[in-house]
């Protein structure tokens, strides 16, 4: 039988704090994403009263509807709507909605890295590279989205599902990989 | 008191065998409903929608992991 000691439960946030690094790691990373969320939200909220399509959403798909066309999808429609965006061929086309711009992934990769390293010049310059390459993943992940919707077939919804999500999360497990290398590019600089 | 209670019996009967015959199908060629010879086509499906957004918590979760490894090794 178990029995209930009150010590050794006292213990596990000791042994927590412990690891104070960590503990001011997950402070700042959580911290970061709430704060980030909110004001993400509260954005969303404020382009949701006024009957608008938010800013994101609707660069992504304009950007996704031009590669898409560079691609050579031929009659590639793009239309906007306040949940949405429509883009590909009239019958085949793909629903590009808030949820599918990348931005919140964005947010938990910003967060990760001010986590780590604290509110610096050169977190800031990570971030700015981060979001750009998520964004450009994602823009790429949509535009062929729309070239295989075209082609036809049942294999895009395959690529929808696992292939490309799966790509861009890789995309930002490997940057947060190689942030102590660009760290020491950027902290070597400076000195 | 008799022809009331006959009466009442054939008026019970008549709505009885009325209403049964409403229930009943008419095969007859007035009874046939006019259905469209031309079937309508399917409603168009929607557009599918791209969602990326699945996997926060895992990303959350494996961002927590992935500080922890980091800290545990310098602290080593």
């Amino acid at each position: 039988m178990v029995s209930f000691n009150w010590n050794s439960i006292k213990k596990i946030p000791q042994g927590i704090l412990k690891d104070r690094e960590f503990v001011r790691f997950i402070g700042r990373f959580l911290s970061c994403l709430i704060v980030f969320t909110i004001i993400y939200e509260g954005y969303l909220w404020f382009t949701e009263q006024q009957r608008e399509l938010d800013w994101i959403t609707y660069t992504i798909s304009e950007l996704s509807h031009a590669l898409a066309v560079t691609l050579g999808v031929a009659n590639c429609e793009f239309s906007c709507f306040i949940d949405g965006c429509y883009i590909g061929v009239e019958g085949k086309m793909i629903n590009v909605l808030e949820g599918c711009n990348g931005l919140k992934l964005a947010l938990v990769y910003s967060s990760y890295i001010i986590g780590v390293s604290g509110w610096k010049w050169q977190s800031v310059v990570q971030v700015i590279f981060g979001v750009i390459v998520i964004q450009c993943f994602n823009v790429l992940r949509i535009g062929m989205l729309v070239v295989l919707r075209d082609i036809g077939g049942d294999s895009y919804f395959f690529y929808i599902k696992y292939i490309f999500n799966v790509l861009i999360y890789i995309a930002i497990l490997f940057l947060w990989l190689v942030k102590p290398y660009i760290d020491r590019v950027l902290y070597k600089h400076v000195n | 008191m008799r022809a009331r209670a006959l009466t009442t019996l054939v008026l019970l009967l008549t709505i009885f065998s009325t209403s049964l015959a409403a229930q009943q199908e008419d095969d007859s060629w007035f009874g046939q409903k006019k259905s469209n010879p031309r079937s309508t086509p399917p409603p168009p499906n929607p557009p599918p929608p791209v969602p990326l957004d699945g996997g926060l918590i895992a990303l959350i979760g494996a961002g927590a992991a992935l500080g922890y490894k980091k800290y545990k090794a310098s602290q080593e």
